[in-house]
Formats: structure tokens, sequence, C-alpha cells
């Protein structure tokens, strides 16, 4: 492609593109740079990029220009940290309610090999829609974690929930480690529980994990622990049982499940389950390693063709 | 499964590379931090995803228990290679950091976090760029660095990250190098991990360098 193509481009592209040079001298300033900037690409070449803007952070932008230029490495900035590398305000004027525009900035080395000269861009990104989507993510996600941590139950299925199991696991582990009690964990998930929600829709898929809580919730002992661990995903914690034992109760209760069927929208849901169970040995350093077994097993339940159980043997 | 192993004499070829990368690495480092940098001779093998906790555990610069920060990055190199590497720092190792780069030390959790990203994409860039230099003769494309996980125990960590039901690969090219900063007795891990369609590249270019041998 023609040069003056990529330059025209490189000028027009809704990111900013700035080039310095090894004395931090502007070289390039693209369009955007120059409307969020408000200074034109005369004003500026040639000037030292410091005195330009004398709030840059100057000995830790030199850091980065200087691993850029040394090591030919890339360098970036990013909003999460540093919310902008250029005062700009931002680009919704009338609707936006953040200040600055919030910005993710990349810094890679260039070789101009006509001269032998290495340079330095900055591509600069505006992330303001990101960033005040994400912040209120952020919000949402507090509020959430605030709420889980005052309950000790899902509030969809009305098992246990994963902060609690894990309190449980721990406990039941230590007892195990003194006392030498045998218990097993059976990690279980709803085989293509992803189309019962775009087939049938979230409420559907909500009324098929309050099924299969009630299947498994029949089927466990009062000591048994049961709850839901992830989206799709619920453990057990099966206690003085070991696998032989526990791998008859999981199987009673995938059966149950598969013969079963939930009804909801005058639609008939029929759905399997999978397996993976893994009983305490004095080998495992914590619980983490025995749940990590049990997903091993689960996952190679669902590799094997799904609705099945598989016990970890470690091979 | 197709099993994936590199024969004797492309593992030597393989670590005399990822040798020299370190060395050129360490003295950029050195140069650009005002601080003596030691890369370790990298531990590079091809392990299965069940496996993974357990080679990233083995011989760590940190214990299960300990509170540590996780910085992760993606790179690549055309089709040739992609991979992402994962840098874990102890939790004061920022204030170590600032001091070596001379900054203050009273920094708020996202300074913290902005140092270590510095930091981890300048170790990573390097070392992993050298590699990339030694064998195809071209740089390696990065992406942005971002903080994995903010000061979490390093096996909950390492458990959450590496669920086998997540990881949509069964082999990794894995390579740990450990790196100290020799002024104040700070050390790290830098992984590496590359995809299975990068392990086979590998192999077809070091079987090209060995010919020429």
């Amino acid at each position: 492609m023609d040069n003056n193509v990529l330059r025209i481009i490189v000028q027009d592209i809704s990111v900013g593109v700035v080039v310095l040079d090894q004395a931090y001298t502007v070289v390039v300033w693209n369009k955007f740079m120059e409307k969020h900037s408000r200074l034109s690409s005369e004003e500026i070449i040639g000037r030292n990029i410091f005195d330009a803007f004398p709030y840059l952070p100057k000995e830790w932008l030199d850091l980065k220009l200087r691993s850029v230029f040394l090591l030919k490495n890339f360098s970036f900035t990013s909003w999460r940290q540093r919310p902008y590398l250029f005062k700009f305000t931002q680009t919704h004027p009338i609707t936006g309610s953040a200040e600055f525009m919030f910005q993710d900035c990349v810094f890679l080395p260039v070789l101009d090999a006509s001269c032998e000269k290495d340079y330095a861009t900055i591509v600069i990104q505006d992330m303001t829609n990101v960033a005040l989507y994400e912040k209120q993510l952020e919000e949402l996600k507090e509020i959430n974690s605030t709420l889980e941590q005052l309950s000790q139950y899902d509030v969809l299925t009305s098992a246990f929930n994963r902060r609690y199991m894990e309190k449980q696991l721990e406990q039941e582990f230590n007892k195990s480690k003194r006392y030498g009690n045998m218990f097993t964990v059976a990690m279980l998930d709803i085989d293509f529980f992803k189309k019962v929600n775009d087939n049938y829709g979230h409420q559907a898929g909500d009324e098929v994990l309050r099924q299969v809580t009630k299947i498994v919730t029949a089927e466990l002992r009062l000591s048994d622990v049961l709850a839901r661990y992830g989206g799709e995903e619920f453990l057990i914690v099966l206690t003085e049982t070991d696998l032989q034992t526990a791998g008859l109760v999981c199987d009673r209760i995938r059966q149950k499940v598969e013969a079963s069927s939930v009804v909801f929208n005058e639609n008939t849901i029929k759905v399997t389950i999978s397996l993976g169970l893994s009983c305490y040995k004095d080998s495992l350093g914590d619980y983490l390693q025995l749940v990590n077994e049990a997903d091993i097993a689960l996952y190679r339940s669902k590799k094997e063709g799904r609705n099945r159980l598989t016990i970890f043997t470690g091979e | 499964m197709k099993q994936l192993e590199y024969n004797e004499d492309e593992y030597d070829l393989l670590k005399e590379l990822f040798n020299v990368a370190m060395g050129q690495a360490g003295r950029g480092l050195a140069v650009l931090l005002n601080s003596f940098v030691e890369l370790s001779i990298p531990d590079i093998k091809i392990v299965p995803a069940e496996k993974i906790i357990e080679a990233i555990t083995e011989s760590s610069t940190y214990n299960k228990d300990e509170v540590v920060t996780a910085i992760r990055q993606s790179f690549y190199n055309d089709n040739l290679i992609e991979g992402e590497t994962i840098v874990f720092f102890a939790e004061n190792s920022y204030s170590t950091i600032a001091d070596i780069l001379g900054y203050s030390s009273t920094l708020n959790i996202d300074q913290q976090n902005e140092l270590l990203l510095e930091v981890s994409n300048i170790v990573s860039g390097a070392s992993i760029n050298g590699f990339s230099k030694q064998l195809f003769k071209s740089e390696m494309t990065f992406s942005q660095p971002s903080v994995l996980n903010e000061k979490m125990e390093m096996n909950k960590l390492l458990y959450s990250i590496f669920m086998r039901r997540q990881l949509h690969w069964d082999y990794t090219l894995f390579v740990k190098i450990n790196f100290k900063l020799q002024t104040d007795g700070f050390k790290s891990d830098l992984l590496a991990f590359m995809s299975e369609k990068s392990i086979e590249t590998i192999k077809t270019f070091l079987d090209k360098k060995l010919e020429l041998m």
C-alpha cells in the first residue's frame, strides 16, 4: 500500500497516535490527539513532550520509554490503575458523567530502517465507556458479595452457598487429618445446561437447578452437605462415606435426574448430570486439592460422553 | 489425545536458546532497573493440564499459603506461537521495587499494582522476546498485562485459575524462570505457558536448527 494512504489512516484512525524520538521530541501527532489536546500538529511537532505537557509523570514515563528504547519492549498503561495519561475531557460532553477521558495506552518500539533511528509510538485508546460500565458492575458485585456473606444459603436453590461449603470442607478435612475419618467429595454439573437456557429461557434453567437440588437432597443423609458451587455446578460432601458407597449414592442420584423431567411453560425439559468423585487421603495437603481431584474426575465424565460418574484414580 | 513430546536433542537446544535469551534479558534489565538482575536457568517441560498445579508449586519461590498478587499477560508471534505469562509477587514486594526505582513507597493499591504490572511487563517482555528472537529471528507482540488476582493465598489462586474443566487445552509448554534483583534480595517466579499449537511449531523450528548443526 502507498505510504501516503497509510499516513492518512494513521491520521484519521479513532485512537491517539503519538510518535517520539529518543530525545522525547514529538514527531507524529494525529487528528485524535489534535482534537482532544486542542493542539494542532504544527504547534507540537518538534517540541519535547514533557515541555508541552508539564503534568505528565516524568520519572515514571521515563522508565517506560527507556524500556521501549533500550529493551525494545512493549509497555502499557491501564485506566484501572492510572485513569489517564493525557488530561483530555471525555468524548460525551453532554450525556457523560466522567470528568476525564479514561485511557489505555500502548507504547511500541519502532525502528525506521531507512535512517536507522529508533522511535517510540504511543497509542491512546478511549476507554471511558468500558470504565463507566465496569464501575457499575463492580458496585453490583460488591453488593452481591455482602449479601452472600450474610447468608449461608444460595438464593435460587436454597442449597448451601459456596462460601459455606468451603468452610465445611476445611473443617471436614481437618477432622480427617486428625482422626482419620473417611469422607468423599462429589462434584456434579448439569449436562448442556447452556442449551436449556438458550432454548427455554433462564427461568426454565432456574427451575431445572431447583429440581436437581430437590432430587439430590432427597437422596442424601442429614449429615451430608450439598452446595451450589458455581452456575450449574454443585458440590456434595458425603461424611463418613467411602468411595464405593458414595459411588452408589451418586449413581442413584444420576439415574433419578435422568428419569425426571421439568415442566415449564408447557415445555417438558429433560436433563442429565455428570459427576466426579474423590475421597480424602492422608497424602493430600488441603481441601482444595481434593476438590481439584473431583473436578478432574468430572472433566473425564464429560469427555467420555456425560450422564455418568467417574471416580478419581490419579491416572 | 495426541501425545506431545520433545526428544532429548530438542529439549537441549530449547534450553540453550532460553539460556542465551535469559543472559541478554538479564543484562538489559540490569541497565534499566539499576540493579543486577539474575534470571535462573529455565525449567522447561511439556505438562498435561491435570499436572499443571503440581508443576507450578514444585520448587516455587512461594509457599502454598503465602499471599501473592499475580499478573498475567498474553503474547504471540504472528501465527507461530502464542501463550501467556504469569508473574507472582509477594505481599510487600512493591515497596522493594519502589525503592529500587527510586519511588516513594507510600503508594495506594492502584499505584502498587501499577508498579507490579510494570516490572512484570518488563521482565516478561525481555525474557520472552529474547526467546522469540533466538528461535524465530523476529519479535514477539504483547498485549496489555492485567492483575489476575490481588492478594490471595497461592494455592487458592492456583486452584481457581487451573480448574480442569475451565481449561481449553490438554497440554502446555511450561517454562519457569526464577528472577532475583540482587541488591535487595527481591525474588519472584516468571511462568510462561505456550499453547499446544506452539509446541508443534517450536518443534519444527528446533528440528530445522538441529539439521543445520
